[in-house]
């Protein structure tokens, strides 16, 4: 499978159909499924229908934007029209939803092809999502909870997968699967009709092979949404204009401290020579420290807790032994617990976010660098990381990096930066100020252009399509 | 706390699962107790935090749409959209 800009320019040069595009990554899907499970539903019928149209318009010489022809996936928490919604969890069933997600919609009307349904940890409440596995090493977890679209687009099946993050759960599977991922701002894309984690810390976003591919799909997914309340009536911007721009002048911050601390050595290493690398383009680079991020664990979940168990009230009571143990525990215990927690996690909340803003502002960063994670995937049979000093649960380290951003709503990409002595892939994330979306994939797009990460192919994966 | 202090702990909870319609033989109420104190302790760790910053209004209400949660992720001084 080809990217979503090689796919984009093969489509209008005449060089490649629709058709053939979604023929590859079907037989893709359904070749390395059985190694992978990232798909759910692979909807041969739909796909091709979608492909035959997109065919048509560019035959007719209509253009219906970046994602026109292209093959994507969607996450099993989106509602697509005469598909059920499963949430990976046995809890749902197989109804299929009456109607499309506003992303749907707008893929649809973009002219994308939706080859199907990618695996999700149950409920959109994990960092493993089980049975997926990571293309790069099939013993290992592909992060979560938008696991099966990380799997997905970096084993090449499509350029790009739908996933939700709520804590880091499109930046997780992007790191651990070495593919690109973008938060955007909260409220920049719409979640109506997407089954909710958290309401006040959910956002939709893309995983893609590229850095251009993210900013083209964001043109697509972005902008206001009357069923949305939390969607922003801002304009979208043309993401894809100015990638090219470089870094020189802009200031970049590097993260030091909590919550950054600790990290696997390889993953140190390689977030000091990414930072390196983009001082030689020229960005000014300064060390940032924001005390207040130490606390961000307690503010994540004090609000997951209470807002997930809001959402799945009737399910926790009805068929509590339908739901996994861990996530059961979450639920129950934001029944049981006293509003004041909630209350004091959303001021918390507050206070993170302010902080995180003074880091910007005193700073006058343009943008923000952390490692997406402390470390990188993590055999399916191990819950802890050892960082050689100390050891750390799997489930908390992924998370303790990426969750500044949902608790501040700041955008905040994840693209490749290197890879471990297992040969594993190491993420870097940029964050920016709210609705600089443009910054953070501009930024990306200089470290990708200049750090040759990104087009390493993991063992298994799709064959390249020849041009 | 004494081995009667966490009994007592784990009935009240049983007790408080009751009252909410979660007594079911997969919710255990030692293990919901063991949770709970876990929890309450993650969140007193918030405490000092939110005295410096002031304890800030969380609730700001935006009266243009119903979403009880709906977080505005802009600094101040932006342009309004």
């Amino acid at each position: 499978m080809t990217t979503i800009p090689e796919a984009a320019r093969a489509l209008r040069s005449g060089r490649t159909t629709s058709r053939a595009l979604a023929e590859a990554s079907l037989a893709a899907a359904e070749a390395l499924n059985g190694d992978l499970s990232a798909f759910v539903v692979i909807d041969r019928g739909g796909a091709l229908e979608a492909a035959g149209a997109a065919d048509e318009a560019i035959a007719a010489g209509r253009d219906l934007g970046p994602l026109m022809g292209v093959p994507v996936g969607v996450k099993d928490i989106v509602d697509m029209a005469g598909l059920p919604t499963r949430c990976g969890s046995p809890a749902y069933d197989a109804t299929p939803a009456g109607s499309d997600a506003t992303v749907v919609r707008r893929l649809r009307a973009g002219g994308a092809v939706i080859v199907g349904k990618t695996a999700t940890h149950e409920l959109a409440c994990g960092v493993y999502t089980p049975p997926v596995s990571n293309p790069w090493d099939l013993s290992r977890v592909p992060g979560g909870s938008s696991g099966g679209s990380g799997a997905a687009v970096a084993a090449g099946i499509v350029p790009m997968g739908i996933g939700s993050d709520t804590g880091g759960s499109i930046r997780i599977p992007a790191s651990l699967c070495g593919t690109v991922g973008l938060k955007p701002t909260y409220g920049r894309v719409s979640r109506a009709g997407v089954a909710a984690l958290s309401w006040s810390l959910d956002h939709l976003g893309p995983l893609t092979a590229t850095v251009e591919g993210s900013a083209a799909a964001l043109e697509v997914l972005a902008g206001p949404d009357p069923q949305d309340p939390s969607a922003s009536s801002r304009p979208v911007p043309e993401y894809t204009r100015g990638l090219d721009r470089g870094v020189d002048g802009l200031r970049i911050g590097m993260l030091r401290g909590p919550p950054v601390e600790p990290v696997q050595t390889d993953v140190a290493q390689t977030f000091a020579a990414s930072a390196d690398l983009l001082g030689r383009q020229g960005a000014a680079m300064v060390g940032v420290e924001v005390p207040e991020l130490e606390h961000v664990l307690a503010a994540e979940f004090g609000i997951v807790c209470p807002e997930a168990a809001a959402y799945h009230r009737d399910l926790v009571r009805s068929r509590p032994e339908q739901i996994a143990p861990f996530i059961r525990t979450l639920l129950v215990a934001g029944l049981m617990m006293e509003p004041e927690h909630y209350f004091k996690a959303l001021q918390a909340r507050r206070a993170i976010a302010d902080a995180v803003r003074r880091a910007f502002t005193g700073n006058r960063l343009d943008a923000l660098l952390t490692p997406t994670l402390p470390a990188t995937a993590v055999p399916k049979d191990l819950d802890d990381l050892d960082y050689g000093t100390c050891t750390e649960p799997a489930g908390a380290a992924y998370v303790r990096t990426t969750s500044p951003f949902n608790l501040s709503g700041l955008p905040a990409l994840s693209v490749p930066a290197g890879f471990d002595r297992d040969g594993l892939p190491i993420g870097l994330q940029i964050a920016a100020a709210p609705f600089d979306e443009g910054t953070a994939l501009r930024v990306g797009a200089c470290f990708e252009s200049v750090a040759g990460v990104s087009g390493r192919r993991p063992p298994v994966s799709a064959p390249v399509a020849a041009d | 706390m004494s081995e009667g202090g966490a009994g007592d702990r784990v009935e009240l909870v049983a007790a408080r699962l009751r009252q909410l319609g979660l007594d079911h033989p997969a919710i255990d109420p030692a293990e919901t107790a063991a949770d709970l104190a876990d929890r309450v302790a993650a969140s007193a760790s918030l405490d000092a935090l939110v005295a410096r910053s002031g304890g800030p209004d969380p609730t700001a209400f935006d009266p243009g749409g119903p979403d009880p949660t709906a977080f505005d992720p802009g600094w101040p001084g932006e342009p309004p959209e």
